[in-house]
């Protein structure tokens, strides 16, 4: 690893960027790099083998190799230090193993920059990525306002998922001032081009909070829970849902596998700010379920999500159907997807188009999993002439004019970490039909809902009826949309870094 | 829609041609119809042998709002069991375009494979899914506990034994002979895995029983099923919870098996009764029936029935010859059992070891386990301290007999394991009347409670070293925890059954509407 000038002095700096945090006064300096990275590494290596101390292992570890290590590999070091006869001993092991996981891993590149008492934000995806639904809206929402609030350091993962770098100015841009414009949601999401830049430096917390508002996944999320576990950082994330645990059996059949190695990262960190109540449940039974291996699992709080809609008149609007004419107008909002119920949105809209009632039916969202039944149902029902359509992704402006448009909406989900339609719905002043428990149930407590059992058609039916035939119940429901009051990004950011960084208000 | 009529008459000839080919595949449909038209209720019904004549009859008796009925009729139909959305789609269709449809297309539909099997609906009986058990040898924890209650429930109770057909879509009776092989057959240490015979004469559809699952499916196309029946079979359901490791520490599991195992977790969502074998599996279980009920499932009632442990005595000639294999004469010998996964821990144990060894402590240190997933790095340090000269050594399974052997001839054991649903190697050292170092949580100190053990950090190499050199070093301690561990309460695998038959079985109630 040090076979090169470059190599030796990224090496050297590496280290001493370690000794900076790791030693009060400054080590003495020493001419000519080799002896200089010899003298920090017998610095560093004695300090950890004379205290075992995991965090300072952590560290020397990534310091030393120049990616973040494992939970097993913390473990070992520092079983290798206790055992080692001498310094010598330990620094030969060591770079054998630095030797070793570069042959595997890749040559380390970077240099090291030490965020120390800081807050650094896993942005990872969003950074690299123009997909802008669900996940990647929370994290610049939010991540814009924190940016200019407070000091906070944004990173992504190198593309082994093996170290922390900071943002290119390109991607610190894509997540601090996102602009999507005209974008539609199926466009979004294409990789692009990664313009590297070896010379941004990796990025390494220490006595830090780190902050995770994506949801790790792969090789990242184990060094994520190494770095839990010892490096003395405080890990702190956004719970959106564990649908792909309570509802198994409506998706993809492997989803388990990925999301249970989140999991494994979620039971080593500090605190989950799950974004409802029902998330939150599902968190906390998660937590409940490590006590069993001796984990005390993260604390759970709960912090409502926020949707915004812009009060601008929609600039675009959607083309009505031709003989709608000022027939009554029910949309459904949601990528296809088992779990989001819309076979029985379809189901319960032929009953009552059977009973003679007139109204469209506009499903409005991206194809998900599986949703080949759906679409052939959706397909024989228009056949047959009924006022049904599939508009799939849209623009924004489209999307929001699309509610305000709409009689009322129909959300009949089984489960939501936080069932995003309904909130727009109320914000753009547009009832809604919804499943009355769960994340939808919290926010129908807005008002303007009519709540369903999204396993009983008929409930759906009925509900769907009264909206259509009892104009004093859908007036009623339509004020209290119209008046109901939302969460907005500044509160849902501002509670969130409390929660998060700062820990107030944690529930036992 | 006004299309209904025009459909209605070509099923019915589409199905009057389909079985017209075959005389018996027309037999066997005939057969099933008359079989669904009884169990629904064959009050004021015609006696035919004519489909289309059976198909109206059966229709009449379906309410189209009712999935239970929907998935019986589905069943019997086509000789397997169907999914909890296919069952769904049967409903809404039925309600739109009637009953009659649904069967037709049932009938349209059934799988080649499938058109002469015989279909029998099973009634107030009590199924008992041994499907795993009865097809393979290979003898694991879990499956130990299932061979030893299904033995005893067996012999205490009427009950029948059902397996899944080898594509994993229907069930079936066990044959007695099959019975005997699986009760009497001595457990060996073999993936081998034997194939039952695929060819099925006859299927079993469970209607208004009780169906007990004990033993862990793995398999989708099993589970997947399991669910729709345990929603709509109008069964009072059981199955035993052996751990939730594959939600809780999947980073010590094979690549797939969470996913399978969240798929079980999906059909025991809707399952009545859930027995843990420990507590510590208990607070697996209600973990995980909090994260569900986050989508509106209430989820199954969860009691704790703890598993007994025996050992079997070895005689003298066993222990003779397993002395003289495993033990030097000058230490003592401690002993570790279990598979080298990461979970076991087996990397701590070894460095408490080597940290005494240099201390100048004299004891040996046998494993007992094979290796498992992800073991790499134990077995590199195993090996490099037998380069060392460390009295160190890891055996395969072994015989029950020699194993019972080395923890008797044991100084003490140690099994600091992270995660465990009960912790086998910690209760059958105590039986064994030998101390054990096992972990200060979970099923492990569970197991330890009533005395016998050190209790120990499992995350903390030096918390395992302190314990284990005491057992080593005091004898005062040593003899105190060997009388703990030789007067603990004596439980058996006859009271375990039998409290598992009364949980599941005898006190799980039937559907209040059956």
């Amino acid at each position: 690893m040090t076979g090169t000038q470059d190599g030796l002095a990224r090496f050297r700096q590496r280290l001493a960027a370690a000794a900076d945090v790791m030693f009060d006064a400054p080590l003495e300096p020493r001419s000519g790099l080799a002896d200089e990275a010899g003298n920090l590494l017998r610095a560093l290596v004695d300090r950890t083998r004379s205290t075992l101390d995991r965090r300072y292992a952590w560290l020397l570890h990534t310091a030393v190799v120049g990616h973040l290590p494992l939970i097993e590999d913390v473990e070992e070091l520092v079983r290798r230090l206790e055992l080692a006869r001498s310094s010598t001993d330990a620094e030969v092991w060591l770079l054998q193993r630095a030797r070793e996981l570069t042959a595997e891993l890749g040559a380390p590149e970077r240099e090291l920059r030490v965020v120390s008492d800081g807050v650094v934000v896993d942005v990872n995806y969003s950074a690299q990525n123009d997909r802008h639904t669900g996940i990647q809206r929370v994290t610049r929402e939010v991540c814009a306002r924190w940016d200019a609030e407070h000091d906070i350091t944004l990173t992504a993962w190198l593309p082994g998922g093996t170290a922390l770098r900071g943002l290119l100015p390109h991607e610190e841009a894509r997540v601090l001032r996102f602009t999507h414009v005209g974008m539609r949601t199926e466009q979004r999401g294409d990789r692009l081009p990664v313009r590297d830049a070896p010379l941004t430096p990796m990025v390494v917390p220490w006595r830090s909070t780190v902050v995770l508002p994506e949801v790790a996944q792969g090789s990242s999320s184990r060094h994520l829970a190494a770095l839990a576990r010892f490096s003395g950082n405080e890990v702190a994330a956004v719970g959106y849902d564990a649908i792909p645990i309570t509802l198994s059996d409506l998706r993809p059949g492997t989803e388990p596998n990925v999301f249970t190695g989140y999991l494994t990262l979620l039971k080593h960190i500090d605190r989950v700010a799950a974004i409802s109540r029902s998330a939150a449940t599902e968190f906390r039974g998660f937590s409940e379920a490590v006590r069993a291996q001796g984990l005390e699992g993260p604390v759970v709080s709960e912090v409502m999500l926020a949707a915004e809609v812009p009060d601008a008149p929609a600039t675009h609007t959607v083309a009505p159907l031709e003989s709608a004419g000022s027939v009554p107008r029910m949309l459904c909002v949601g990528s296809h997807e088992l779990h989001k119920n819309h076979l029985a949105v379809l189901h319960a809209a032929e009953l009552l188009w059977r009973e003679g009632l007139e109204f469209t039916l506009t499903f409005v969202g991206g194809s998900g999993w599986d949703m080949a039944g759906f679409d052939v149902r959706l397909n024989r029902l228009a056949e047959a002439g009924r006022p049904v359509r599939m508009l799939g992704a849209v623009t924004d402006d489209e999307l929001w004019a699309a509610y305000r448009e709409a009689t009322f909406t129909v959300f009949p989900s089984f489960h939501e970490g936080f069932g995003l339609p309904v909130a727009e719905s109320l914000a753009c002043g547009t009832p809604a039909v919804t499943t009355g428990y769960g994340s939808t149930a919290e926010i129908a407590e807005r008002g303007g809902c009519l709540l369903v059992d999204p396993r009983d058609d008929h409930s759906l039916a009925r509900a769907l009826r009264t909206m259509l035939t009892d104009p004093r119940a859908y007036r009623e429901l339509k004020e209290q949309a119209v008046r109901s009051v939302g969460r907005s990004w500044d509160t849902y950011s501002a509670e969130l870094w409390d929660r998060l960084v700062d820990g107030k208000g944690e529930a036992a | 829609m006004k299309v209904v009529a025009p459909l209605r008459a070509r099923g019915a000839q589409v199905v009057e041609a389909l079985v017209a080919q075959s005389p018996r595949h027309r037999a066997a449909l005939v057969d099933r119809l008359q079989t669904l038209l009884r169990t629904l209720g064959a009050g004021g019904a015609r006696p035919t042998e004519q489909v289309d004549d059976l198909v109206e009859q059966v229709a009449a008796r379906l309410d189209p709002h009712d999935a239970d009925t929907m998935w019986l009729a589905l069943a019997v139909i086509a000789a397997e069991l169907p999914t909890a959305v296919s069952v769904v789609a049967a409903r809404r269709r039925a309600e739109l375009e009637g009953p009659a449809t649904v069967l037709r297309d049932a009938i349209g539909d059934v799988a080649p494979a499938n058109r002469t099997r015989r279909v029998e609906v099973a009634t107030d009986e009590v199924l008992v899914d041994v499907n795993h058990l009865a097809r393979t040898t290979l003898t694991t924890g879990i499956q130990r506990v299932t061979h030893a209650t299904v033995t005893r429930w067996h012999r205490d109770h009427e009950l029948s034994f059902v397996v899944w057909t080898h594509d994993r879509r229907a069930l079936r009776r066990l044959t007695a002979a099959e019975t005997t092989d699986m009760l009497t057959g001595a457990p060996r240490r073999s993936s081998a895995a034997p194939e039952l015979p695929t060819s099925v004469p006859t299927v079993v559809v469970p209607w208004r029983c009780r169906y007990v699952l004990p033993e862990v499916a793995l398999e989708m196309s099993r589970t997947r099923r399991t669910l729709a029946l345990v929603m709509h079979a109008r069964c009072a359901t059981g199955v035993i919870g052996f751990d939730a490791v594959p939600l809780t520490t999947s980073e010590t599991t094979e690549q797939d098996v969470p996913a399978q195992f969240i798929n079980e977790l999906a059909a025991i969502r809707h399952m009545d009764r859930v027995a843990t074998i420990s507590l510590a599996a208990e607070t697996e279980y209600r973990g995980w029936r909090t994260m569900v009920s986050a989508a509106g499932i209430t989820g199954p009632s969860i009691r704790t029935i703890a598993l007994p442990s025996s050992v079997e005595a070895p005689d003298a000639t066993a222990l003779a010859a397993t002395r003289a294999r495993f033990c030097l004469p000058t230490m003592p010998m401690v002993l570790c059992v279990g598979s080298h996964e990461p979970r076991k821990n087996h990397l701590a144990v070894l460095h408490a070891a080597e940290l005494l060894w240099r201390r100048g402590r004299k004891f040996s240190l046998v494993f007992v386990g094979g290796n498992a997933w992800n073991s790499e790095r134990t077995q590199q340090r195993l090996a490099e301290l037998t380069e060392q000269g460390r009295p160190v050594e890891s055996v395969r399974a072994l015989p029950d007999e020699t194993l019972f052997a080395l923890y008797r001839l044991a100084r003490c054991t140690v099994f600091p394991s992270l995660n465990e649903g009960f912790g086998l190697p910690v209760a059958e050292s105590l039986a064994s009347g030998t101390p054990v170092v096992t972990s200060r949580f979970g099923a492990m100190a569970e197991v330890g409670e009533s005395g016998g053990t050190l209790l120990v950090d499992p995350r903390d190499d030096h918390s395992i070293a302190v314990a284990l050199d005491t057992l080593l070093t005091d004898d005062h301690v040593h003899a105190r925890l060997a009388r703990e561990a030789a007067e603990r309460p004596v439980r058996t695998w006859d009271e375990y059954a039998a409290e598992t038959w009364d949980y599941l079985v005898t006190s799980n109630p039937m559907d209040a509407d059956a």
